[in-house]
């Protein structure tokens, strides 16, 4: 029974061996040893480490033990290179535990001097094992050197990533988070290489994904083989579809890539899909009957701006360990959430997005007999018409409906309605 | 290793740890105050998790209450921190199949978490996180730090060593020495 905690009192650590402890002031930091200081300001930002730095020589000793991870945005814009590297290399002695370096928010301007920068600080920081970044063409020349150590990926289409052009080399080899923004028809083969170069991935986001008919039943079979996956974000984009018939295949397709993940990828546990639909009125109903193959699924987002099956929810039943649920839905009617407690017995957080102001009191009550909801999140803010914009005088979602919920209803604890940028809390 | 925690956080289990919440524990400050907690909640210190494990439910619950003799656990600090066992203990479980770590760390605190913790006597809530530290909960330790952190953030060295009461022992060299070395972060706004 080993516990790994830290001392209550500063031991003075100064050369005599037999100097008693001092005694702080109970309301003084100097009380805090040096883990416990640490644990405390590790939750600054690195700016505010570097501006707290002399506060005191303990917080100096302290405050940058615990930097982790450091996101190099373009902070830097406009310092000379040299400055820029000074700072870099500073950065990097100063915070020597750095394990993880995130590339994502640098300008593209600067890119060129990520060879240099990553350089600098695997020289210094010898936890590091973790580098996300964007990728295009010029910075393929990093993965020659850095290659490993690269974990996340963000790109606008595949063929940035797959193969470097010049050499025919494969780019990406495990990874572990991917987002693409874009996919369609030409870029199947390369994602079959993608795949079978990245089988460790956990985290698989494809922003826009088009000819749906074309591609999903390949996009289900490459996924299929992604075992590892707990996460994946896909983005549907119903394109121009004039014709019913196309539409019933675009729909049956999209089931059947579904049920085909699903059945394959039994780690998977977050999925978040996202029904684009280019047309301004469509004309049919999207049901996503496939995702009752879920069985191990734990949070669910699903975001259409489509026709919503009243049903929709339905499969969810067989999601027994789902607990939580995001709904963005634009067309949604409050019958989606009816008998959500059958549905989803172990729900703990569900997010609405109410486009509509759909949801009034008899709906809460609906919500209100979810047995495990813990926290209750409306989102309200664009409620369009100008009688029901949610302000704090509004009578959308009086405080009585929302105190009663709280009252009724066996664990939940907060909700919390957005209405115009602001945040309202009710809680018990 | 994921499935196991599965199966220990599955279905049934929710339903013992409610029922185990109902079996009252008592708890024992270093003043010598003794206050009443649920089980499972009690069981979110690893302090105390490991005692009841190691000496038995049943005698835990008939016997002598826990006796936390670390002397940040006074009575004020404790009844806090029962205050806040009970609010969180049927929180849902962390998952560790995702590098939430960062993002729960980013995460702004909860209202009712800011509200519990923005206590006007610094002494209790500098007592309140050393006793969760030594009672071992991890979330009420990082409540405690985030609250910190965002009383001095964006404050300068001289503001922060009055509000938390912090000697200052660099020379005024050492000083300008280190805002000298920093000066970019300061030209960049």
């Amino acid at each position: 029974m080993e516990h790994k905690k830290t001392s209550l009192e500063s031991i003075d650590d100064g050369n005599e061996d037999n100097k008693q402890p001092k005694i702080y002031a109970k309301n003084s930091m100097n009380r805090f040893g040096d883990d416990m200081y640490g644990l405390i300001l590790s939750y600054l930002s690195l700016e505010d480490r570097f501006q707290l730095e002399c506060v005191s020589k303990q917080f100096q000793r302290t405050v940058f033990g615990s930097v982790v991870f450091i996101d190099i945005t373009d902070q830097f814009d406009g310092e000379s290179k040299t400055c820029f590297t000074a700072i870099i290399e500073m950065l990097a002695k100063k915070c020597p535990n750095i394990e993880t370096i995130d590339f994502r928010g640098m300008i593209i301007e600067c890119e060129e001097h990520i060879p240099e920068v990553l350089r600098l600080f695997r020289d210094n920081c010898l936890n590091l094992r973790e580098v996300y970044c964007n990728l295009v063409e010029n910075t393929a020349q990093m993965y020659r050197q850095f290659g490993p150590l690269v974990t996340q990926i963000d790109c606008n289409k595949l063929s940035d990533t797959v193969v470097d052009t010049t050499s025919g080399h494969q780019l990406a080899n495990n990874l572990k988070t991917f987002k693409c923004n874009h996919y369609n028809t030409e870029d199947k083969q390369l994602f079959t290489a993608f795949v079978a170069h990245n089988q460790c991935l956990k985290s698989l986001n494809i922003v826009d994904i088009y000819d749906l008919n074309d591609t999903l039943p390949e996009l289900a079979v490459q996924l299929s083989r992604l075992t590892q996956l707990r996460e994946l974000t896909l983005g549907l984009v119903f394109d121009v579809l004039n014709v019913l018939d196309d539409k019933m295949q675009t729909s049956a397709a999209v089931n059947q890539c579904l049920r085909t993940i699903g059945v394959n990828c039994k780690q998977l546990n977050r999925l978040s899909l996202e029904l684009i639909s280019v047309e301004t009125e469509p004309a049919f109903q999207i049901s996503l009957d496939s995702l009752r193959v879920y069985r191990q699924l734990k949070r669910l987002r699903i975001t259409a701006d489509e026709v919503i099956d009243d049903r929709l929810l339905d499969p969810l039943r067989h999601c027994k360990r789902l607990t939580h649920l995001e709904l963005c839905l634009w067309r949604m009617k409050a019958n989606v959430l009816k008998d959500l407690h059958i549905k989803c017995p172990r729900l703990q957080y569900l997010f609405i997005r109410d486009f509509n102001s759909i949801i009034d009191a008899e709906c809460l009550s609906h919500l209100s007999r979810l047995p495990a909801l813990q926290t209750l999140v409306i989102d309200g803010k664009d409620c369009g018409d100008d009688s029901k914009v949610c302000g704090e005088e509004s009578n959308y979602l009086s405080d009585n409906d929302l105190n009663a919920v709280l009252s009724s209803s066996p664990k939940l604890k907060t909700i919390e309605i957005r209405v115009n940028n602001g945040k309202k809390f009710y809680y018990k | 290793m994921a499935d196991n925690a599965d199966h220990i956080d599955g279905d049934d289990n929710e339903d013992v740890r409610a029922q185990q919440n109902l079996i009252k524990i008592k708890l024992k400050s270093s003043e010598g105050g003794i206050y009443e907690c649920g089980l499972t909640a009690a069981k979110m210190s690893d302090l105390v998790k490991n005692m009841v494990e190691s000496l038995g439910t049943d005698a835990v619950v008939t016997t002598e209450p826990i006796i936390l003799g670390n002397e940040a656990v006074t009575d004020a600090a404790l009844k806090k921190i029962i205050e806040w066992v009970e609010f969180h203990w049927d929180d849902p479980p962390v998952d560790h199949d995702f590098e939430d770590e960062k993002d729960r760390r980013n995460e702004e605190l909860s209202h009712w978490d800011k509200q519990f913790i923005d206590v006007d006597d610094q002494a209790l809530l500098f007592d309140v996180i050393a006793a969760a530290n030594y009672m071992d909960i991890k979330g009420l330790v990082e409540v405690g730090a985030k609250h910190i952190c965002s009383k001095i953030r964006g404050k300068s060295c001289q503001e922060v060593r009055e509000m938390l009461k912090i000697t200052n022992d660099f020379t005024a060299e050492e000083e300008d020495a280190i805002h000298k070395e920093n000066a970019w972060i300061y030209a960049k706004d």
